[in-house]
């Protein structure tokens, strides 16, 4: 009899050894490797234009109000999930054109990817963190991928346009600079190329939470820098990030809960965002986001990881699931 | 007089020595002048040529145009497509909303040629025109859905308003230079 139960005992034993085995070994197979691509680099941005309650005043010695300028990346983010290859935004398309965006080190988001050893024509997802046209540019260099963005994101600006005040519909207001209003920064060239999307069938408009691929989930944060944004969480072997787009502009304004580039933004939205991160990942740590300047230094510790690739733009390798060797030039 | 000149000898041998020492001391205290960057731009910086009072003008006038007519109707277009395609699937409404769109474009084109174009910026003034001229065919396009049901036409409709987007673009960079900022 006790031999009996000894017998069952250690059966029960070596299955639940068994299934913390295979557990584990499912939950590796689901890390992702991550890397961070500097589409661009937004040059000598007014610091109080970018974060208001950073704003510049001479003289001052206060760390919050001593930055004059700073020059903001435009980051996009290369997730490799097993044989999918995803993209969270897209960056845009500077050619003989958009030039006095006061932008440099622009590359093609394809000669960046092939730098760091993939095909274009490989990406099969592009999440949109949000449909500006420095996030959601370039999308008909990935012939093969498909889009997700929000309905949300889709009705904001389609509400915008039917507004009855031309000041309030229009796309762009004053010659010099996109202001603040409900449709500002949503180009015809970055509506249609969205549209094209629609139309070759590779496009999946998201209605909220969505999970795209095990533990790869899309987490809705409208109003947190436009009608539709969203955030990306993608689970590492260094623990959950979660991509936000400009909904996460600025990785101080996450630490130091500030708001930061307010455009179509309701602050409060912005802040529940900052707090989902903190909620999925434990801390502030990693909150991967858009135009944080101390990106790809110390300053930002997720990204120093770094180098310097096309036309000084840089690059980050933040994370490599097992097996997947580092795609840093040695 | 031997002893004073010693003296001076001494002397000057310290100050020279303290001169090497605040020299030594500057090197490598002061901060280094900073090589050029390994990282800077190979993009050089545009450089904006100040606009004449003509072309300050034409610009102004055609902004409105641009900014309340064109680029709105443009980016309703695609909304119109988005909807059949993702929503309603109705040709009729279709052919409604895209129909009112391309009197926009049309009405927009009418209003762009009476303005008065100076000479250096004609071509400016017909790459705008021939955008709206592919909208208006971009438009005609569109409705032929309703007469097959063939999304066909929709695609060629969205490659010509790609095309008329871009030159949008090309347009605004020559006379509303910054017209979109980073957001």
């Amino acid at each position: 009899m006790r031999n009996l139960i000894g017998r069952i005992a250690l059966t029960g034993a070596l299955v639940i050894v068994g299934f913390a085995v295979a557990n584990s070994a499912a939950a590796q197979d689901q890390n992702c490797s991550v890397w961070l691509v500097e589409s661009s680099r937004f040059m000598k941005v007014p610091m109080g234009g970018f974060m208001p309650d950073r704003a510049f005043v001479p003289g001052s010695t206060d760390p919050l109000h001593n930055i004059n300028t700073v020059d903001l990346p435009v980051n996009v983010g290369v997730i490799k999930c097993g044989n999918d290859l995803i993209l969270f935004d897209s960056g845009w398309k500077q050619q003989d054109y958009l030039k006095m965006t006061g932008s440099e080190h622009w590359a093609p988001l394809p000669d960046q990817l092939k730098v760091l050893g993939f095909d274009a024509n490989n990406v099969t997802k592009i999440v949109i963190g949000h449909g500006h046209w420095d996030h959601a540019g370039q999308l008909s260099d990935f012939p093969n991928a498909v889009i997700y963005i929000q309905r949300e994101e889709l009705n904001g600006i389609e509400w915008a346009l039917n507004y009855p005040n031309p000041k309030i519909a229009a796309v762009n207001t004053s010659p010099g600079g996109c202001r603040r209003t409900p449709a500002c920064g949503y180009p015809p060239l970055t509506v249609g190329e969205i549209y094209g999307k629609v139309l070759n069938g590779k496009a999946v408009i998201v209605n909220g939470e969505a999970e795209i691929l095990p533990g790869v989930k899309i987490h809705p944060a409208f109003r947190g820098h436009t009608a539709g944004s969203q955030l990306l969480e993608v689970p590492t072997s260094i623990g959950k990030l979660v991509f936000g787009s400009d909904t996460y502009s600025s990785w101080e304004g996450i630490r130091d809960w500030m708001a930061a580039n307010i455009q179509q933004t309701d602050t409060v939205q912005q802040f529940l965002a900052y707090e989902k991160c903190y909620k999925i990942t434990g801390g502030y740590q990693n909150c991967i986001c858009a135009h944080e300047p101390l990106s790809y230094t110390d300053g930002y510790p997720i990204t120093r990881n770094s180098w310097v690739a096309l036309n000084g733009g840089r690059m980050a390798e933040i994370a490599l699931a097992a097996g997947e060797k580092s795609h840093k030039p040695q | 007089m031997r002893v004073p000149h010693a003296r001076a000898v001494v002397l000057s041998v310290i100050i020279v020595v303290l001169l090497a020492m605040v020299v030594v001391a500057m090197q490598r205290e002061l901060p280094r002048q900073v090589p050029p960057s390994q990282v800077a731009s190979v993009e050089t910086e545009p450089v904006l040529k100040p606009f004449s009072a003509e072309e300050e003008a034409y610009a102004a006038a055609l902004w409105p145009i641009h900014s309340e007519v064109v680029e709105v109707s443009a980016v309703d277009m695609s909304f119109a497509g988005i909807a059949y395609v993702t929503e309603h699937h109705d040709t009729h409404r279709l052919e409604a909303t895209v129909m009112e769109l391309r009197d926009r474009f049309r009405g927009a084109a009418e209003k762009a040629r009476s303005i008065p174009v100076p000479a250096s910026m004609g071509k400016v003034h017909d790459q705008y025109l021939e955008a709206l001229t592919l909208y208006d065919a971009a438009s005609a396009e569109m409705v032929n859905v309703a007469a097959d049901g063939r999304v066909e036409h929709l695609i060629a409709a969205q490659t010509m308003s790609h095309h008329a987007a871009e030159d949008l673009l090309k347009v605004g960079d020559v006379l509303w230079p910054g017209e979109y900022k980073p957001n």
